[in-house]
């Protein structure tokens, strides 16, 4: 528990948010980012469950400095413009709105086959708002697998002190 | 501290940092002054072992930084990892009377730190342009006068390179280079077959491949081609002013170096006819300093020289410094980058790179060498890059996403790009001025810019794109694609002139030497005192220029002379 508190202090950083933890049963971290101001606990949870949905990868496989949600929320938080990003959190909204409405339950709660299917019923609709906001959240998930070190230096022969350069190499087949 | 010098310099970039080698090495006491802080080599450089993923936004600026420097982020090298070495848009205003980019960076080293690092010689055809072709005015060095200051500085700085006995681009005093690979050297036989006068050659680069006692001395190790030179070497693998000219004029002890001191002016004596120091200003505490020397060097980056000089107005000088003749600030060029070409090769689908380098290749100007052959004067050199392409499906999600992520592969196919280097030509009309109202935090006048392409520019574009287009279409390449990339002028980053060299002092401000007509014991050597600026990227040549400059004043203060 301890490294955990540590990490999510890391998190804090990391992120230039401000990392309050609240002590109860459940210890919920909760990040804040100064241009996503409605962006609650429970919010960064669905965030993680959309992203796990979007791009599933074993962190402990792949591991990062940050957990994907708040990767995501930071980027969408300090790099989109203030247009995009009420478009993300329009779209956000909408999508919660949709689950309500179809589901009665929260995402969460659904079973693993309707997650799936709500996502793929837009993720293809890239102009509607809810396609808006899962492909963001999409492609951030992607920048944040492909710069984790174990897929940089794996899968992209990523080295940071190469020291040589070879200009013909054989293709192992 | 003591305020009288033998030497004062402007400016700590890697001109400023030759001279200060340069006097401080000779005996001189001399005063080095910085407008920004000072950056130490290796402790100042905080991101430099940062790996990939340890950046919070994985390189990217934030849309905040983006909005705030419209300017600086038009720059490559403008990312996370390097954003501090430049100068931000609202902290230094200056006045675009056409669209400008001028991309600064404020600290004791300067763009030395971020540079490019391509380091290619001017040849004699370059020095000899302007007289042959009518532009500007002729130069009064030609290649002969700075052949042996390119090698003096090469051994100092380090320059990987291959001897390839080009007329064009003579060769240096070279470390070994680094290998070519299977498309670079393919593309180099195939257009060797097709054109006598065209050359794909490994572009020659300010970084250590091999060690010598020169730059053990230095502390400089080899470079480990990480390609994120931009953000400082802790190994000292490229050169900058930082790792090497400055520590060495230190070491001397006749060096000071002086940071946070920005020059407002230089200051004339009516009476002994000459200069004799410099007003600065703290750029802290604003206040201001005057600092006397025997001699004058103003290397404070092209654009800002021309503001020193037009704002150090004297009874003798009332248009700035040296002025009499109306021309300081005009004849501002640039080099063109306007003109990308990009393709595709399916001949070396067996082969791949492993590693890493910190260069691409070149193609010399070949265009209007020997004779006028086109309708537009002058021409341009090109970079030549091959890659192997990547192939990663990012089509759907979940697993089936995953699974594509983790299938990536190469193609077989390699990605060939070149861009253009243009020779602009020197007029009277692109010229930089001081606004007259509105000044900068420490009450200097601002910089207004107004510079731009012309008609020749456009046609050199053209031209790029259909010689280019041929030599790909001659070496296979497919999917080829001309761009226009709108590039601005000041985005290249190598603006020159306002301060020319020449051989009137009707139509120049400096003579041979780098000495002011008017002004004897004021030396400008930065990218201000170019009188034309051919397509290679300039930075060596500054570098040349201020040794062979500061070993002139040296030989003439010796004897008394100034």
């Amino acid at each position: 528990m301890i490294r955990r508190r540590k990490a999510l202090k890391n998190i804090g950083l990391l992120t230039g948010g401000m990392l309050s933890i609240t002590y109860s049963c459940n210890i919920i971290p909760e990040i804040s980012y100064i241009n996503l101001p409605l962006i609650d606990s429970k919010q960064q949870e669905l965030i993680a469950v959309i992203c796990n949905l979007l791009l599933p990868i074993k962190s402990e496989t792949f591991p990062t400095p940050e957990s994907r949600e708040h990767f995501v929320l930071s980027m969408v938080n300090d790099c989109l413009d203030d247009k995009e990003r009420i478009k993300f959190l329009d779209g956000f909204k909408t999508f919660q709105i949709e689950i309500i409405k179809n589901k009665e339950r929260s995402f969460k709660d659904m079973f693993l086959e309707d997650q799936v299917d709500f996502i793929a019923k837009y993720i293809n609709e890239k102009k509607s708002e809810i396609g808006v906001f899962l492909n963001h959240l999409k492609h951030y998930s992607i920048l944040h697998f492909e710069t984790s070190e174990n897929y940089m230096k794996s899968y992209l022969k990523f080295e940071f002190m190469p020291g040589r350069y070879e200009g013909t190499v054989l293709v192992k087949s | 501290m003591t305020n009288t010098f033998d030497t004062i310099i402007v400016g700590a970039g890697m001109s400023g940092g030759w001279s200060a080698k340069e006097f401080s090495e000779q005996g001189f006491k001399t005063l080095l002054l910085e407008r920004g802080p000072n950056v130490e080599h290796p402790v100042d450089f905080p991101t430099t072992n940062m790996q990939p993923w340890e950046f919070k936004h994985r390189g990217q600026l934030t849309s905040k930084e983006i909005e705030d420097n419209p300017v600086a982020s038009s720059c490559y090298a403008f990312r996370e990892d390097a954003k501090h070495f430049f100068v931000k848009d609202k902290d230094h205003a200056y006045g675009q009377v056409k669209p400008f980019d001028w991309i600064r960076g404020y600290q004791v080293g300067g763009k030395s730190i971020m540079w490019a690092r391509q380091v290619q010689r001017w040849s004699h055809f370059d020095f000899e342009g302007p007289a042959r072709d009518g532009f500007a005015v002729d130069w009064p060095i030609r290649y002969n006068d700075l052949a042996d200051w390119y090698t003096y500085v090469e051994r100092f700085v380090g320059v990987s390179g291959n001897k390839d006995g080009l007329d064009v681009l003579p060769d240096g005093d070279f470390l070994k280079p680094w290998e070519s690979n299977v498309v670079e050297k393919y593309f180099s036989q195939e257009v060797k077959k097709y054109y006598k006068d065209r050359h794909v050659i490994y572009g020659r680069c300010a970084h250590l491949t091999e060690s010598r006692p020169i730059f053990i001395e230095q502390g400089r190790g080899i470079c480990m081609s990480r390609r994120i030179c931009q953000r400082g070497c802790s190994l000292g693998g490229y050169f900058n002013a930082n790792s090497t000219l400055i520590p060495w004029g230190l070491k001397t002890g006749n060096l000071t170096l002086k940071p946070n001191s920005v020059v407002h002016s230089i200051l004339y004596d009516e009476d002994q006819k000459k200069a004799i120091g410099v007003r600065v200003i703290d750029s802290n505490s604003k206040v201001s300093q005057d600092y006397f020397a025997k001699v004058v060097f103003v290397s404070a980056s092209t654009l800002n020289t021309n503001l020193i000089l037009l704002n150090s107005k004297s009874k003798r000088f009332p248009n700035g410094l040296g002025n009499d003749n109306g021309l300081l600030g005009k004849f501002i060029a640039f080099h063109n980058y306007r003109a990308t070409i990009n393709a595709e090769f399916e001949g070396f689908p067996q082969y791949t790179t492993e590693g890493a380098k910190p260069t691409s290749h070149y193609i010399p100007r070949f265009r209007n060498v020997y004779r006028q052959e086109t309708d537009f004067l002058r021409g341009y050199a090109a970079g030549f890059g091959a890659q192997p392409n990547r192939e990663t499906n990012k089509e759907g999600f979940g697993a089936e996403l995953s699974n594509q992520l983790l299938s990536t592969k190469e193609t077989g196919v390699w990605n060939v790009n070149s861009h253009m280097m243009g020779e602009t030509i020197p007029k009277e009309s692109n010229l930089v001025s001081l606004d007259q109202e509105k000044t900068d935090a420490w009450g200097i006048p601002l910089l207004n810019i107004d510079v731009d392409y012309d008609d020749n520019d456009e046609k050199m574009i053209q031209d790029f794109y259909e010689q280019f287009s041929e030599m790909y279409e001659k070496s296979g390449f497919v999917n080829i694609k001309t761009n226009d990339n709108g590039r601005r002028p000041g985005n290249d980053i190598h603006e020159m002139g306002g301060v020319r060299m020449g051989k009137n002092p009707k139509t120049s401000l400096l003579n041979a030497w780098n000495q002011m007509h008017e002004c004897k014991n004021v030396f400008v050597t930065d990218g201000a005192c170019m009188t034309s600026t051919s397509t290679q990227n300039p930075s060596l040549t500054f570098m040349a220029i201020t040794a062979r400059a500061a070993n002139y004043a040296i030989r003439q203060m010796k004897k008394g002379l100034i």
